[in-house]
């Protein structure tokens, strides 16, 4: 659905967007995760046309997105982070008036508006000034007003910031319904939690490069490949480090006050051994269990910390 | 048959004729058309000394007058609404949005220009019924009158593309609204210059010869209009020859004058429609961009474990997608089409190629492997 193929996009000297190749297929829910000024907001502006890129190609359904701008624009539909309304249209009014941006004619975007309003819980606003909504209403408006045209790719840039928790559910169950009938999606956030619990994939992108892609699950799988095992210990943590690092297959990962992070390689009966040996030799074990796939602790570490 | 209008001169009318400020607006003009016209009647009526006879001969100047406020009015709102048009957009945040639907740059500078001339056009018809006192007392005919709204439409659409195309320019709507009327100063003073150069440093005679910007001058197109309108002759007549070539026939002829003027002016509004369209289309150079930049980025993709040979054939499996089972699906993707051509050509030219999709694999992000492009078994179900 979107290649986007050595993608730069330099300020000056600053590279805002740095190398990014990126896949997404069709059907695919992505979630575009970084830190402040990671360069999602750039990657989203050069694939809606908003911004020229400094190299690189994109893609979208194989048209060319800077050589068919307006069949390109056809095909993505946009919603920004922030943006504003106009003072006295209606919402009816706010629909036909993009839907006639997009060559529609009245009729026609009357009989779409009906189905996306009731799609985005607004069936009941039809008549409604659109600044008198609420902001989580205006956002499920905008996504409206974005699918008008019935396009391939949605793209939505931080959609849920400044929402309340309520309109965040509700907006994140629209998307994810909104997936289910084959759109496919792409949401930049800087909260991971937000998105991996409805991205497909995810894409963690830090000073404007693209560090880790991949579906969820397969980025879980990873994280859980190395089997790391989070020893408590209570006294007597070197000694500790010093029968660990005696078994082959077990790397020493960290080492804190009262805790021992290894990884294992082995077989459950060796690493069954390595803990019998550390309880022989008094060592006090409060606390013994597999580490998890976190995917918070995975974005720190890409980031190098930054949130 | 069905008419489309532009959507953006739909939706401006619509969202100004609702709002509280179209009506102010609209009632203060009118009041101050009509405070001039009784102020003007006033003096008229007191220095003939209460002579009809005297008033009537006098009252035809009362539409010129009339038709200078309306315009000078014009001349001071249409830059403050068109000014803040684009750049009120950008202030709005609704901008972006505009730019990503399927209407043209062009389409956009051209809706916004027109809905403010639309807006102009409604007030001045409005001030219909001062004007037809003119009528009723003798001093304007309907003829007349039509060509004062042609005459105001076309100066409303140089001073609205000015206005447009300084809000492109700015994101703020009061420098826009500044650089408009500074911008206003200059097409009128520019247009001028040429001809006051001359005045002054050649014979008089050669003054014809420098009157070919004055058919870009706003004020003098104005003035031609008037002159001809109340005195049936222009500015120059009588001072022109045909030795003057075509301008001083031009000038000789004021009806022919303002047919010129207005197409000039009409082509300049569309010159600066032009700039406009330019300036907010955020891709108008892309192409010469990327041309330029190309090669530098290809350059900077030389392949460390593939080799050029079997290009296209060649498989680079990332790190993480040997460890983790479950994208292995990449590796064994097939290639078809088009796709498969252009990961060749890629591979040829020394990109890393993953089963038709291009990967870049091994980069070292602290200490982790970072891995750019993952596209699983959903892309071999999708086709």
């Amino acid at each position: 659905m979107l290649h986007i193929s050595y993608l730069y996009k330099n300020y000056g000297k600053f590279q805002a967007v740095n190398n990014l190749t990126l896949h997404i297929p069709k059907g695919d829910l992505f979630g575009f995760v970084g830190p402040n000024g990671a360069g999602k907001t750039t990657t989203i502006r050069i694939i809606c046309g908003l911004l020229p890129a400094t190299a690189g190609s994109v893609h979208v359904n194989g048209i060319d997105a800077f050589a068919n701008r307006k069949e390109i624009k056809r095909q993505i539909g946009y919603v920004p982070d922030f943006f504003g309304v106009y003072d006295n249209l209606k919402v009816k009014e706010y629909l036909e008036f993009y839907g006639s941006m997009y060559g529609m004619g009245t009729e026609d975007i009357l009989k779409v508006a009906d189905d996306l309003l009731e799609l985005v819980n607004l069936q009941d606003k039809k008549e409604v000034y659109v600044d008198t909504l609420s902001r989580g209403m205006k956002q499920r408006l905008c996504v409206a007003r974005a699918l008008l045209h019935n396009p391939q790719l949605l793209i939505l840039d931080e959609p849920s910031s400044g929402l309340d928790p309520r309109a965040r559910v509700e907006m994140k169950e629209l998307l994810m319904n909104l997936n289910s009938m084959g759109k496919t999606i792409i949401i930049s956030s800087h909260i991971l939690s937000e998105l991996s619990e409805m991205c497909t994939s995810i894409g963690i992108m830090n000073r404007g490069q693209l560090v880790m892609a991949g579906k969820i699950d397969d980025i879980r799988d990873h994280m859980n490949a190395d089997n790391r095992i989070i020893l408590s210990i209570e006294n007597d943590v070197e000694k500790a480090v010093r029968i660990a690092k005696e078994h082959a297959g077990v790397i020493v990962r960290s080492v804190r006050e009262n805790e021992l992070i290894i990884s294992h390689t082995g077989s459950t009966r060796e690493l069954n051994q390595i803990v019998k040996q550390m309880m022989d030799q008094e060592i006090v074990l409060s606390g013994f269990h597999k580490e998890e796939g976190n995917l918070e602790a995975l974005f720190m570490q890409l980031t190098g910390g930054a949130s | 048959m069905k008419i489309m209008l532009n959507p953006i001169m739909k939706k401006d009318f619509k969202v100004t004729a609702r709002s509280m400020k179209m009506a102010w607006g609209l009632m203060a003009y009118e009041a101050v058309l009509a405070f001039i016209f009784i102020m003007a009647l006033s003096m008229l009526s007191l220095q003939s000394g209460y002579s009809y006879q005297n008033i009537y001969s006098e009252l035809i100047a009362l539409f010129p007058l009339i038709g200078i406020a309306q315009v000078s009015m014009a001349a001071l709102a249409i830059p403050v609404m068109t000014a803040s048009s684009i750049s009120g957009e950008k202030e709005r945040q609704t901008f972006d949005i505009m730019l990503t639907t399927c209407l043209s740059p062009m389409s956009i500078v051209f809706g916004k220009v027109f809905s403010s001339v639309v807006q102009i056009m409604l007030y001045v018809a409005a001030s219909i019924p001062i004007m037809a006192l003119a009528f009723v007392l003798g001093g304007l005919s309907w003829w007349t009158l039509l060509l004062f709204l042609i005459v105001i439409f076309v100066f409303s659409t140089l001073a609205g593309s000015i206005g447009v195309f300084c809000s492109s320019i700015s994101r703020k709507s009061i420098v826009s609204i500044i650089l408009a009327f500074v911008s206003y100063f200059l097409v009128c003073f520019l247009t001028v210059l040429p001809m006051i150069i001359t005045l002054f440093s050649t014979r008089g005679s050669d003054v014809y010869d420098s009157v070919t910007f004055l058919l870009l001058n706003p004020i003098v197109f104005l003035e031609e209009f008037f002159m001809l309108a109340m005195t049936g002759e222009s500015l120059f007549s009588g001072k022109t020859s045909g030795d003057f070539g075509f301008f001083g026939t031009l000038l000789a002829h004021g009806p022919l004058w303002c047919i010129v003027s207005g197409i000039c002016m009409l082509g300049l509004s569309l010159f600066f429609m032009f700039l406009a369209a330019k300036r907010i289309d955020p891709l108008a150079d892309k192409v010469r961009k990327i041309k330029k930049k190309q090669p530098i980025v290809q350059s900077a993709f030389i392949p460390k474990e593939v080799s050029n040979q079997n290009a296209g054939k060649e498989t680079a499996q990332l790190d993480f997608v040997k460890e983790a089972d479950g994208v292995s699906a990449n590796a064994g993707e097939m290639m078809n089409g088009s796709d498969a051509g252009e990961a060749a050509d890629r591979a040829g030219s020394g990109e890393t190629v993953n089963g038709g999709e291009v990967i870049n694999s091994g980069e070292i992000v602290n200490g982790s492997e970072a891995v750019n492009s993952i596209d699983a078994g959903n892309e071999a179900e999708n086709g």
